[in-house]
């Protein structure tokens, strides 16, 4: 309190907290860059996102195609040697056989066949984010020739393009659901950190009652309850608001602990001791110095809601076709007759690990920065 | 000790309020009611605006209440319950809501909880040889499958634990508690192994991720403990070094993690519905589904209600764990 | 003259961290007699601890290493003595010695307790173990020791948990615990230095009527050169690693000899005296970056050309060791 009696004018108190910040942020990124995992994480969370806003460009196939000829096709390989010596990057044609007694199917590579694998080919045209229309794709064998680099599905459609149209949804719906959840976490948490007594009770009583269901089996009691005839496009924000109500307790909880603690703050003090009205001090002062911790929650609730959204789109209550997601392709991979015959269709988990574990390598290295001294 | 019981005994009666208006509200949110459905399967006979399908279907409305206002539905609803354990019914399974459940969710409680045990087991000595040997090979180690354990979602573990079994170890029956021959048996020494080989699986799947918590979580504790002062006096006194880790060291250390069982608990229990649905276990997970996916609102709201009930619980029990194991927090 | 108890020659013990080398203590030679206390003293960080962890084999290892010398220790006067250097810190023969026959009771009363155990609990174990008691004889001797102590009601207190005892009980319940096995050599670092001062003044009075009950020496580690006056019969004054002057009390307060000496008793008030207070000038220097020769050097008012080499710890008067040029030059 003694530091608050000694206060200078609002003007001045402002300005030492804007260049506080500023310097350190500038410290923060300096310890981030040297932790090592998190600026992996970092590297790989910008290449995941890049991709997927590549989407379609990047996508060899049109992912809704069905290729009837190539269903549950195994990954093929991208060869330069063959027997008569060396060539451009190609792909074999594929020969198909089946025998009668087992009912199984076998794909084998024709030698004879040999499909060159271009950069910017043409394939099936796409409209790039309402744009332009084209039908360029990054790597490709020309349109309708095979190349299915992950395999195909039990409809033909390509893995590879269907994974990185997927990944859109996935890492989207992480986006917005914590962006949305850290409005009104933010909002509710630094409500119920500085102000306290009747508002932070009721607050926190809601937030107990979120607690105290499971959380998976209330996600999907929310989604449940989406009506059935909903579009594609409203199921996915209906997922988002689903995942954002749910998920935004956690977020409120620690963003009023950071505040109860940041109150006290000899600025914070000054500020209003100064005379500042709550509405200023909350957005002039609490707010930016709470800004590093902020991004901190937020980066690593991120994961939470992409394992969220896998969950429900696996059980089926997530997203809708014709949009897919990671977690609805893993939903092919149910079954375990297809799953032993057909592995590459697991190749989405891999993609929903990599990204969980990126964000979270991102978030243990931002908060380390942030906030060195904190043992979790 | 009593009186900090009877207190939060008396704290979980608002939650507990609040948490049936939940269910309920989930039960009521579907548009239409339970009778609507019955209304399809008329217009489906023909019969659908006929005189006396109507005046049956009117009759049934009176008879179950569905015109009074929606505080009254609650308020029998719950009180049914309450009164008679009567949670309504389902009308997909055409059964008692409370019949079907009992076993289900009896069955899915135990996985949870031996789930919880075997993770405890399996995750605090890893702690305690992580925070020991800190920066050893085996600490990134399982640092390392710490990570990944987190990143892996339930639903994901369980296929691939499946496809390794049905790939690698051809076995020939995988997914469920029991082998079908073995399903309705009465029990004998055989089923009891036949269990034990099953469920391994669904305790895997559901406690890798925990299992990973509690190691970071025990790892860090330790590590904070043992550089306190009465470690040294612990050493001084001239105890043995592994003495003084686990009566000084690990001892306070678990505590954190029992004041932690109230946010492992759900977690847990999320895991055992996913798990049960993927592994196609008789636990109460896949008739959850059903429930939700056929708008069998009455199923869904008991199991909402029940299971929020039970964390409910479990968070009381930890609490009382905690203030018996440390002295500090007593009676406050 | 009697043998001494403990006999530290030329202890080096050195932490190899992320940053460089720490030479915390480098090059220390003291001898305790027995019945007898010395006082340890000198600004924080010189290491005065870590001679007291080295001589309990409690260096955290790694980062830590007992370099170089000996820790000559004899169980009975005629006994041969033990060099403890050689023991295996986590063997049976250290833990026989730690607790049984060297004690030690630490700065902070608050947390050198666990939190979750009795303090009967944890004073009965040290006899359980080392004087071979059950479980119910260590109890009533856990309650002879707290009574020792002169805790209140210690048949009560010994079921008690540490945080509901104060700082000074709890200094107290150390104090029992150490001393319960009887030990010859009890090290007391900074016992009283987180208590305020009349209770200060009571563990003091306590330890000292202890210590001539049981008949044993202390090593008494403090910054409060008020505390040594009272205490001491013997005072080590050491500056960033080594003793710069050693000799009985008197002799220390009397004819300081090193100017670092003469430093910390111009900093303290004398009762009686109206002299201005002289801190020390300069602060220490980086635990990284000690200086070449005498390490005091830069802080030094008499310090020459001669100072840059390092100077050897002479007797100049018969137990009086003094290490600084301006002796040499003297006489
Ligand atoms: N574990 C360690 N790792 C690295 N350096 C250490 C470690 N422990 C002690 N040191 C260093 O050893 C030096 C001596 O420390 P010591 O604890 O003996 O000081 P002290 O004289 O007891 O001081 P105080 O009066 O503050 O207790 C210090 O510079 C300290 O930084
Ligand atoms: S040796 Fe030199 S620098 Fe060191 S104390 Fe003596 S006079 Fe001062
Ligand atoms: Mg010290």
């Amino acid at each position: 309190m003694s530091s608050a009696v000694q206060t200078p004018p609002d003007a001045s108190v402002e300005e030492t907290t804007t260049t506080a910040t500023y310097s350190q942020r500038e410290l923060i990124w300096r310890r981030f860059k040297k932790h090592r995992a998190g600026v992996a994480g970092g590297c790989v969370v910008l290449f995941l996102y890049v991709c997927v806003f590549l989407g379609e460009f990047l996508a060899p196939h049109d992912p809704a195609h069905r290729y009837y000829n190539y269903v549950h096709l195994p990954a093929q390989r991208v060869h330069i040697f063959s027997e008569d010596g060396i060539h451009w990057p190609f792909v074999y044609g594929i020969k198909k056989a089946f025998d009668r007694q087992t009912g199984i199917k076998t794909y084998t590579e024709d030698a004879a066949v040999r499909y060159p694998v271009y950069p910017f080919a043409r394939g099936a045209e796409y409209t790039f984010y309402g744009l332009f229309r084209t039908d360029i794709h990054l790597l490709g064998t020309g349109k309708g020739n095979p190349m299915f680099l992950l395999g195909t599905d039990r409809f033909g459609r390509d893995m590879l393009s269907r994974i990185i149209v997927g990944g859109r949804v996935s890492l989207t719906i992480g986006l917005l659901a914590v962006f949305i959840s850290l409005t009104l976490g933010s909002a509710l948490g630094v409500i119920s950190g500085y102000y306290g007594g009747h508002v932070d009770n009721l607050i926190q009583r809601v937030i107990e009652l979120i607690f105290a269901f499971p959380s998976i089996p209330i996600l999907m009691a929310l989604s449940a309850i989406l009506p059935p005839e909903w579009p594609s496009h409203l199921v996915f924000m209906g997922i988002v608001t689903v995942l954002a109500l749910v998920g935004w307790g956690g977020l409120a909880r620690e963003i009023r602990g950071k505040t109860l603690s940041i109150r006290e703050a000899d600025f914070v003090l000054a500020a209003r001791v100064a005379g500042a009205k709550d509405r200023r001090v909350i957005f002039r002062h609490l707010l930016p110095s709470m800004f590093s911790h902020i991004i901190v929650i937020a980066t690593l609730a991120i994961p939470g809601f992409i394992l969220g959204e896998s969950t429900l789109s696996f059980l089926g209550l997530g997203i809708k076709p014709p949009m897919t997601s990671w977690g609805l392709l893993l939903s092919d991979a149910m079954n375990i007759h297809s799953l032993s015959l057909y592995p590459w269709l697991l190749l989405p988990g891999v993609c929903i690990i990599i990204a969980v574990l990126a964000f979270n390598f991102l978030g243990d290295g931002l908060r380390d920065a942030a906030d060195p001294y904190s043992s979790r | 000790m009593i009186n900090y019981i009877i207190r939060r005994l008396l704290h979980m009666i608002p939650t507990l309020i609040l948490i049936s208006m939940v269910s309920f509200a989930v039960i009521q949110a579907p548009p239409g009611d339970m009778l609507t459905s019955r209304l399809a399967e008329l217009a489906e006979q023909g019969e659908l605006g006929s005189e006396s399908a109507m005046a049956q279907i009117d009759a049934l409305r009176e008879r179950y209440g569905l015109n009074d206002p929606i505080y009254v539905q609650y308020v029998r609803w719950i009180w049914k319950i309450i009164s008679k354990g009567d949670f309504g019914q389902s009308f997909t399974y055409e059964m008692d809501v409370m019949e079907l459940l009992v076993e289900r969710l009896g069955l899915t409680l135990t996985l949870t909880l031996s789930t919880l045990i075997f993770t405890w087991i399996i995750a605090i000595p890893i702690g305690i040889y992580s925070a020991t040997r800190q920066y050893s090979i085996g600490d990134y180690g399982f640092t390392f499958l710490g990570f990944i354990g987190l990143a892996t979602p339930n639903f994901l573990l369980a296929l691939v634990i499946m496809f390794i079994q049905v790939s690698v170890f051809e076995a020939e029956s995988v997914g469920g508690l029991l082998s079908p021959e073995y399903i309705g048996a009465a029990w004998s020494w055989a089923k009891v192994v036949d269990l034990l080989k099953h469920i391994w699986v669904p305790i895997l799947v559901i406690g890798t991720g925990s299992t990973a918590g509690v190691i970071r979580i025990m790892r860090g504790n330790l590590l904070d403990i043992l550089g306190q002062q009465h470690i040294q006096t612990g050493r001084a006194k001239g105890l043995k070094e592994g003495k003084v880790i686990v009566k000084y060291g690990v001892r306070i250390a678990i505590n954190p993690l029992v004041s932690r069982l109230g946010l492992e608990l759900p977690g847990l229990l999320s895991g055992a519905v996913v798990t049960g649905i993927v592994l196609g276990l008789p636990t109460a997970g896949p008739i959850f589904l059903t429930a939700l996916t056929s708008q069998d609102m009455y199923l869904a709201g008991a199991f909402l209600l029940l299971s929020a009930t039970f964390l409910l619980v479990g968070n009381l029990l930890a609490d009382i764990l905690l203030a018996w194991l440390d002295p500090r927090i007593r009676y406050e | 003259m009697t043998q001494p108890l403990l006999d530290i020659r030329d202890l080096k013990t050195y932490f190899y961290t992320d940053d460089g080398i720490v030479r915390a203590v480098d090059g220390v030679s003291l001898s305790i007699v027995p019945q007898k206390t010395l006082g340890v003293v000198g600004e924080s960080g010189c290491g005065k601890s870590i001679t007291a962890f080295s001589t309990m084999r409690l260096i955290p290892s790694p980062p830590g290493k007992i370099e170089n010398g000996q820790i000559l220790f004899r169980k009975n006067p005629d006994s041969d003595p033990i060099d403890l250097t050689q023991l295996n810190p986590k063997g049976a023969q250290m833990r026989g010695i730690r607790g049984n026959d060297i004690a030690m009771i630490f700065q902070e009363p608050m947390t050198s307790l666990s939190p979750v155990h009795t303090v009967g609990n944890q004073i009965g174990e040290a006899i359980r173990l080392h004087q071979n008691a059950d479980k119910t004889e260590a109890r009533e001797r856990a309650i002879d020791a707290l009574n020792k102590v002169r805790l209140p009601r210690p048949d009560r207190q010994v079921d008690a948990y540490p945080h509901e005892l104060s700082g000074g009980m709890r200094q107290r319940a150390m104090i029992a615990m150490a001393l319960s096995c009887n030990p010859n050599l009890l090290i007391a670092d900074e016992p009283t230095t987180a208590l305020d001062v009349t209770v200060q003044s009571q563990i003091l009075d306590l330890m000292r009527q202890l210590q001539s009950d049981i008949g044993m020496a202390i090593m008494l580690i403090t910054h409060d050169l008020g505390v040594v006056a009272s205490m001491a019969d013997y005072v080590a004054v050491m500056y960033l690693g080594k003793i710069v002057e050693y000799s009985d009390t008197r002799t220390i307060f009397k004819n300081p000899r090193h100017p670092y000496t003469k430093g910390l008793l111009n900093s303290i008030p004398q009762v009686g005296h109206k002299r201005r207070l002289v801190p020390i000038e300069g602060a220490i220097p980086d635990p990284f970056e000690i200086p070449q020769g005498c390490a005091f050097a830069p802080r030094c008012p008499h310090a020459t050309r001669q100072c840059r080499e390092t100077p050897q710890l002479l007797e100049i008067e018969s137990g009086h060791h003094v290490s600084c040029w301006l002796e040499k030059r003297e006489t």
